[in-house]
């Protein structure tokens, strides 16, 4: 996960430095036979079963590879784009663009954005706006319009690299040899590829607490929140769209041969969806996707011998049934029986996140803000690598908007209910008991790992570190093997192992939590590690929106962390509150440019805008005063 | 009273390195004279007290009783060793902070706790009733160096050290032989010198007096407080042609920005509401305004600000009257209450003192404006004017939705009612004269124009209002405005609800006596002319806010020019305000934000051919789901070529435009070039990103494929990349040193250079926040090279690189042998193939 520019100059750099090696242009052409040819033994047979043969191949349409990629054949190289993702458990699998576009920053941005309008419709009385309750709010509308959205930019990928002549091939790359891609599409047909040089970017995908029992099951990620087409929570038809799920195992083993039923009954319950890990998966099965319904009418019912029904709002989502014996007719038989009870109000549990990074934090809050019971669980610290009082203040605002914490607690199992709903049981280490609650969704925020293992790395000779999987490369983006490079998540960095000495300190980021954090450069601790003592100017102000909606703002904060000695340079600037983001972008720039104290003080303020209170700084932590800003 | 240490250690913080003050200047001088005598006489030990020269200097005889023997003073007091001297500035900085206790106490005494003298001189002051500020020189962190500093100002090393206004008395002895105690000697010296000296401080009511209680006023008059001085306030609203009347705190917090912004909020809130269905909540169609509702939430919050500001005036001790100031005479006002016009508050500012005016600016000054500027209106100022028109004063108090408006003025409280107006779904024209927001860029203004038009606002162009009739009664009523074309005969009738007179504001200084000491007030503005120092051609009375001529009237720049000025003048430091490259943004349904020149500004100041403007096109991210046009919102940078490529101006037409514009101002005022710009990171996705991928002109898009529509210059330029590629391959390289051969856009003056730049680069949007260890590379600003100090990471990077390649670090790194070690790495000769040749 990185940022746009780091990743773009980095290729920059790296095509610069390829510019020296290969040939100009013109002879170009000439030597593309023999560089070919030369590219190792398998590369003269390949070439000549019609292999294809570029320039540049690069694996993984991310941002860094499409960026990559496009600068190359700006540069007038013969370049491919090799990019496949694989579905997650659940079966969510998405376009060209890569993790920010399809499962990042894009997605969640926008339903963070969904989650403050919530916030403002209730400000909105206070202004004057008579909005008639209730206020609902619906998740399938939500995703909808932002799945479009991210389906658009994919589009707009795919004609960005036609537009650039850049060969786009949609296939699961793995090594043959040093120069020899082999590509396996999703219906099977392989291609070969080979290229003088070729950019590993495949970037990475969120990790499952394997050692967490139902974990894989049960549990969702980051990969698949965003493409819910049902809300996580069902907070809006109580009793009606709870999940259900058909009790026990079936009777015979060829329908529902997972265990796992699909329940529906029109107006009734909204959808039904369940998955099942790939290895208790009966041979030969498939995976039917919503979208891939069509496949359902082959898929004739043993038991009533009539073409099933396709239900119109029937979503199956990564339920895997086996060839010619999916019965719909069954399920939904299930689901009227299931139904016909009592309709269950379950409540509205949502989700838990594990361990703490930001998007566990960021998915949370929309999730929150959109309406949702939300309970975060963590088994240390919140935000880990961000300032520590700043995460501190993030959660507590969160914890005021109505998102649970459980702190210092580790999940052991996760277990499906009848109901549907799981049941997760936990070991809380500061009470040192065991716990257990239950939810309707469980999403697993840990971490995530590179995606490098299906790469056949060891064909080529390409170097991994064995413990991360991720590829080593030098500072110049090469992997142990010359003509091999990694970008992006994929890549570790040689020295970059204490990566608390690497120079992160202008890198600008904002967590888009309900009250969104902006930083750049250091944290106050690291501030302190690093130059002993520093000086620290603080503020709780009150945004001036707040006030006529008469929000809570006791998180607002801003905290600049300045060197000690004259002329004080700036070292890192915290800021939560709205807007955060670009608040946090200018002072980026200023801090670029070897901001001081004293500059971004005399710099003018205006009025009235929350940014303006980070030239108003001027209580020092150091002096004890009362850091609350009053006034205007 | 004691001056506890945290106080000296808050001044400490605050205390600004610059030169020296006014006062210190007087001080300085007395030092000057000490330092000579003390050359003349010799070493520092053999103290003379300086009265002399201090008498001298504030025309106080000594008394009768003479200057005392020197080395009195010093052999009944405490004795001190020399402490360790510090450093000319933190000293010089020091010597600041004690001339501005000084200058703050009526009495200071510099003691040790442990001294039994300087116990008998605080006896001696309590004894009689007077209030003394004591330093306890052994219970500061500072104490030795503060010691130090007070030799030099005084020359003398013993405590207790007394000062009474001003004046040092010097130590114990020479305390009660001024005090000259009845005991030891004749009535005639009861009243002693001491006793005068302590009241000559009184002669002035207040050391400071604020006329006008608005940003500005309120900020000076606190700092002032901060730093001990007696500090009133008069602040008196006359109410506007419509009755309306506010409390303290002046424009800013009733009539302008913060009412301003709240309804803007309001307006956006209803745009909200409206893509919140595309997000997915749902409610029932119906949504109503309530105005009713609005303004009372809006006059609740000023009505807490007004009561805020009366708090924190009383905490800091500052005198609030609620009168109209008017001068008198030299030093002194007469302040008129609203009950009692004649109530006499006769208030006299010591002789160094100061009057300080910051006026509000009259909202009835507005319609005398307008009536000059439309001079064949003579009906309108008929009696009946007050009851119809509106002025964006009364505006934000309306008890009653204004209904249909006309909004007359093009000027940024004209567009941001009308904004707001029509945000809130009410039927807004508004009457232009000529330009839309003068002063600001013009691209930019037309940009906002349009947008507005987009949104509901009719414009009516180059027509001046010519009569206003009224035709029925009521809250509101119906106005019938007649207005003419500026360019021909062609006249336009319509009806109204409410006509919003925005044409511009004047100061109000008149019926201020400021003829009676001389102030001098321009003719054609109604301002007051004033120095870099605000200071108006009385040296005593000082103008900062709008009521100063030339200044940006903003808030914050009053604020700020209020609490320098404060600051200035007792002592504290010298820093002036700052009045170039001011940030500041409309808010109009889509905000505009600015900071430095205008296109139009830089053409005239730069030329043309020096200027590189760079712009773009931007699509929010919350607005491509909300379905809104996506070019509208749009960002402009101009650069000089003169000057590396430093950025000058700055716009940006956006949501949140003021959050961005901030961040950028403060970059701007560290010499903010395109190249570093372009080396930092953007947060992805915010409306802040854009500035970091703005394409040169004439190619503004939102997508860059559009930028290769021209396939020619696009074959040109990607032969001209490669040339440059070839040429100059450290250009991107971030381990070399920049180099100055490789072009640059400012540098490029003819057109067949500007062919050989290297592309803009835009971004490719990605995930906004790398998390440590867990994926994100190990990044170190590539760029980071441009930045005029590289940043310390990098030689420790390089030495780590060395350390790792050991072959690659010996010759491209070209540092010292010495520093690498040998370290066999089975990497080095993989890492040194592709690599390029050092030779």
């Amino acid at each position: 996960m990185t940022s746009s520019n780091s990743q773009q100059l980095r290729v920059i750099q790296m095509l610069d430095s390829w510019m020296e090696h290969l040939p100009p242009s013109g002879q170009g052409q000439q030597n593309y036979d023999l560089l070919v040819i030369g590219g190792g033994s398998g590369g003269l047979a390949c070439a000549k079963e019609g292999q294809q043969n570029y320039d540049l191949l690069v694996i993984g349409g991310g941002s860094g590879g499409l960026a990559c990629a496009k600068e190359a054949a700006q540069l007038g190289r013969k370049v491919a784009v090799v990019d496949y993702v694989e579905p997650s458990p659940r079966g969510t699998r998405w376009g060209l663009g890569g993790t920010c576009v399809n499962v990042g920053c894009i997605p969640k941005k926008l339903m963070h954005q969904a989650a403050l309008l919530g916030g403002w419709i209730r400000d909105a009385h206070h202004y004057g706006w008579e909005v008639a309750q209730p206020v609902l709010h619906d998740w399938k509308k939500m995703a909808e319009a932002v799945q479009n959205h991210v389906k658009s930019l994919n589009w707009g990928h795919r004609v960005q690299l036609q537009d650039r002549k850049v060969k786009y091939l949609n296939v699961k790359a793995s090594f043959v040899s040093e120069h020899t891609v082999r590509g396996v599409a999703r219906d099977g047909k392989e291609t070969l590829l080979s290229a003088d040089h070729i950019v590993i970017a495949t970037g990475g995908r969120p990790r499952y607490p394997t050692h967490v029992e139902g974990a894989l099951e049960h549990g969702i990620t980051s990969d698949d929140v965003f493409w819910l087409k049902e809300s996580p929570g069902k907070t809006r038809w109580p009793g009606l769209g709870t999940l259900v799920t058909v009790e026990g195992t079936p009777k015979d083993p060829q329908f529902f041969a997972l265990g796992l039923g699909v329940a529906f009954q029109p107006g009734r319950f909204k959808s039904v969806l369940l998955t099942a890990p790939e290895a208790q998966r009966p041979q030969g099965s498939t995976l039917l996707r919503a979208d891939e319904s069509p496949a359902l009418p082959a898929a004739t019912c043993h038991h009533c011998h009539e073409a099933p029904h396709r239900p119109e709002q029937l979503c199956l989502w990564g339920v895997a049934l086996h060839p010619g014996t999916a019965c719909l007719h069954s399920a939904r038989s299930a689901g009227e029986r299931v139904a016909g009870g009592p309709p269950g109000g379950h409540g509205s549990h949502v989700s838990v996140s594990f361990s703490l990074t930001d998007v566990a934090l960021e998915c949370a809050g929309f999730l929150t803000g959109i309406g949702l019971d939300t309970t975060v669980m963590m088994r240390s610290i919140p935000l880990r690598g961000f300032d520590q009082q700043m995460s501190s203040l993030v959660t507590e605002s969160m914890a005021s908007h109505g998102t649970r914490f459980l702190r210092r607690c580790t999940p052991s199992r996760v277990r499906k209910l009848a109901d549907g709903r799981l049941q997760v049981a936990w070991q809380d280490h500061a009470a040192g008991k065991e716990d257990t609650g239950t939810f309707d969704t469980v999403l697993w925020a840990i971490g995530r790992a590179p995606e490098t293992r299906s790469l056949n790395l060891e064909k080529a000779g390409v170097n991994t570190n064995p413990e991360s999987q991720k590829i080593l490369v030098d500072a110049r983006e090469a992997t142990s093997v010359p003509h091999v490079y990694a970008i992006g998540d994929v890549a570790e960095r040689l020295f970059g192992q204490s990566t608390d000495l690497m120079d992160y300190d202008n890198v600008p980021t904002t967590v888009f939590t309900p009250l969104e954090y902006g930083c750049v450069g250091l944290s106050e601790e690291e501030a302190v590690a690093r130059h002993g003592q520093e000086h620290v100017y603080h503020a709780y102000y009150k945004p001036l929106e707040f006030t006529v909606a008469e929000r809570d703002a006791s998180q607002c904060y801003i905290k600049m962390v300045c060197l000690r000695e004259p002329p004080q340079l700036v070292l890192g600037l915290h800021f939560l509150g709205p807007n955060a983001g670009e608040v946090t972008q200018g002072f980026a720039v200023g801090i670029k440019c070897g901001a001081s104290y004293a500059q971004v003080m005399q710099t003018v303020g205006i009025h009235p805008t929350c940014s303006e209170e980070v030239v108003k700084l001027r209580i020092s932590k150091r002096s004890g005063l009362d850091p609350t800003v009053t006034g205007c | 009273m004691y001056l506890p240490a945290s106080v000296c250690a808050l001044q400490q913080q605050n205390g600004n390195t610059t030169t020296a003050n006014r006062l210190g200047d007087t001080v300085g001088h007395v030092d000057r004279q000490a330092q000579e005598r003390r050359a003349e006489t010799g070493p520092i030990a053999d103290a003379s007290p300086p009265e002399h020269a201090r008498t001298g200097e504030v025309g106080w005889e000594p008394g009768p009783g003479g200057p005392p023997e020197p080395g009195v003073g010093g052999a009944s007091d405490c004795p001190e060793p020399p402490g360790r001297r510090p450093a000319p500035e933190a000293r010089e900085e020091l010597r600041r902070r004690l001339l501005g206790l000084i200058e703050g106490s009526r009495v200071l005494v510099f003691s040790k706790s442990y001294c039994p003298h300087s116990s008998r001189v605080k006896d001696l002051f309590s004894s009689l009733g007077v209030g003394c500020d004591v330093l306890e020189l052994d219970q500061l962190d500072n104490g030795a160096s503060v010691q130090d500093v007070l030799v030099e100002m005084t020359d003398q090393r013993t405590v207790p050290s007394v000062f009474v206004n001003q004046v040092h008395v010097g130590g114990c002895d020479r305390t009660f032989q001024l005090f000259s105690s009845p005991s030891r000697h004749t009535q005639a010296h009861r009243s002693g010198l001491l006793q005068k000296l302590l009241q000559e401080g009184s002669q002035y009511d207040y050391d400071l007096v604020v006329i006008g209680g608005g940003s500005g006023g309120l900020a000076c008059a606190k700092e002032a407080a901060t730093l001990g001085r007696k500090v009133m306030v008069l602040d008196f609203v006359a109410p506007s042609p419509q009755g309306t009347s506010w409390g303290l705190g002046g424009t800013c917090v009733n009539v302008g920005c913060i009412p301003k912004k709240l309804m803007h909020q309001a307006a956006l809130l209803g745009q909200a509401l409206c893509d919140s269905r595309k997000f997915g909540w749902e409610y029932s169609q119906q949504v109503k305004h309530s105005w009713e509702r609005m303004t009372e939430a809006v006059q609740n919050h000023i009505g807490s600000l007004n009561w805020g500001h009366r708090l924190s005036l009383r905490e800091k001790g500052v005198a609030y009257v609620n009168s109209y100031g008017e001068f008198v005479e030299h030093h002194r006002i007469k302040a008129l209450g609203l009950a009692t016009c004649t109530r006499p508050v006769d208030s006299h500012c010591r002789g160094q003192g100061q009057v300080l005016r910051r006026l509000r600016q009259a909202q009835h000054a507005a319609a005398v404006r307008w009536a000059a500027c439309v001079s064949s209106l003579p009906r309108c100022r008929a009696p009946w004017l007050p009851a119809r028109l509106s002025f964006s004063d009364d505006l934000f108090s309306l008890p009653y939705c204004p209904g249909r408006t006309l909004v007359v003025g093009a000027s940024y409280v004209a567009l941001e009612c009308a904004g707001f107006l029509a945000g809130v779904g009410l039927d807004v024209t508004v009457m232009v004269r000529s330009i839309l927001l003068r002063g600001f860029d013009r691209e930019m203004a037309e940009k906002v124009g349009a947008y507005m038009e987009q949104h509901g606002v009719r414009f009516l162009r180059k027509f001046v209002p010519l009569a206003i009739q009224q035709l029925e009664k009521g809250s509101p009523g119906k106005l019938k405005v007649l207005a003419q074309s500026t360019e021909g005969p062609e006249t336009v009738e319509d009806v109204f609800n409410t006509v919003l007179l925005a044409v511009g504001r004047d100061s109000c200084t008149k019926n201020m006596g400021l003829e009676k000491i001389g102030v001098e007030v321009s003719q054609t503005s109604g301002r007051v002319p004033v120095s870099d120092e605000e200071q108006t051609n009385v040296p005593y009375v000082y103008a900062i806010g709008d009521v100063a001529e030339g200044r940006p009237q903003l808030t914050p720049v009053a604020t700020r020019a209020g609490r320098l000025l404060a600051r200035r003048l007792f002592g504290a430091s010298t820093e002036k305000c700052d009045y170039t490259n001011v940030p500041t943004t409309v808010f109009t349904p889509l905000e505009y934000g600015c900071c430095g020149l205008s296109e139009e500004e830089a053409v005239e100041v730069y030329k043309k051919e020096n200027l590189e403007v760079y712009h773009t096109l931007f699509w929010p991210l919350e607005w491509t789901v909300a379905g809104r046009d996506p070019n509208t919102c749009y960002a402009k940078i101009l650069c000089s070529r003169l000057d590396r490529g430093r950025v000058i101006g700055f716009h940006v037409l956006g949501p949140s435009a003021g959050e961005v514009t901030q961040g950028f101002a403060a970059a701007m005022k560290c010499g903010l070039t395109k190249q570093q710009l372009d080396g930092t990171i953007g947060i992805h996705p915010t409306c802040g990103e854009p500035w970091l991928s703005s394409e040169p002109r004439p190619d503004p898009s939102v997508m860059d494929s559009k930028a290769h529509k021209a396939c020619e210059q696009h074959k040109c330029r990607v032969r001209a990349q490669e040339t440059f590629a070839k040429k100059c391959p450290y250009r991107f390289s971030w381990l070399t040193e920049p180099t100055l051969e490789s072009p640059q856009p400012w540098a490029a003056m003819t057109n067949s250079a500007k062919e050989q730049l290297p592309l803009q680069k835009r971004l490719v949007p990605t995930r906004s926040i790398p998390v440590r260890g867990l994926g994100a590379p190990d990044f170190t600003a590539p760029l980071g090279y441009l930045a005029p100090p590289p940043p310390q990471c990098h030689l420790w990077e390089l030495k780590l690189l060395i350390h790792r390649f050991p072959r690659l670090g010996a010759r491209e790194l070209s540092l010292p042998r010495t520093c690498i070690e040998a370290d066999p790495d089975p990497w080095a000769c993989a890492v040194a193939g592709p690599a390029r040749d050092p030779s």
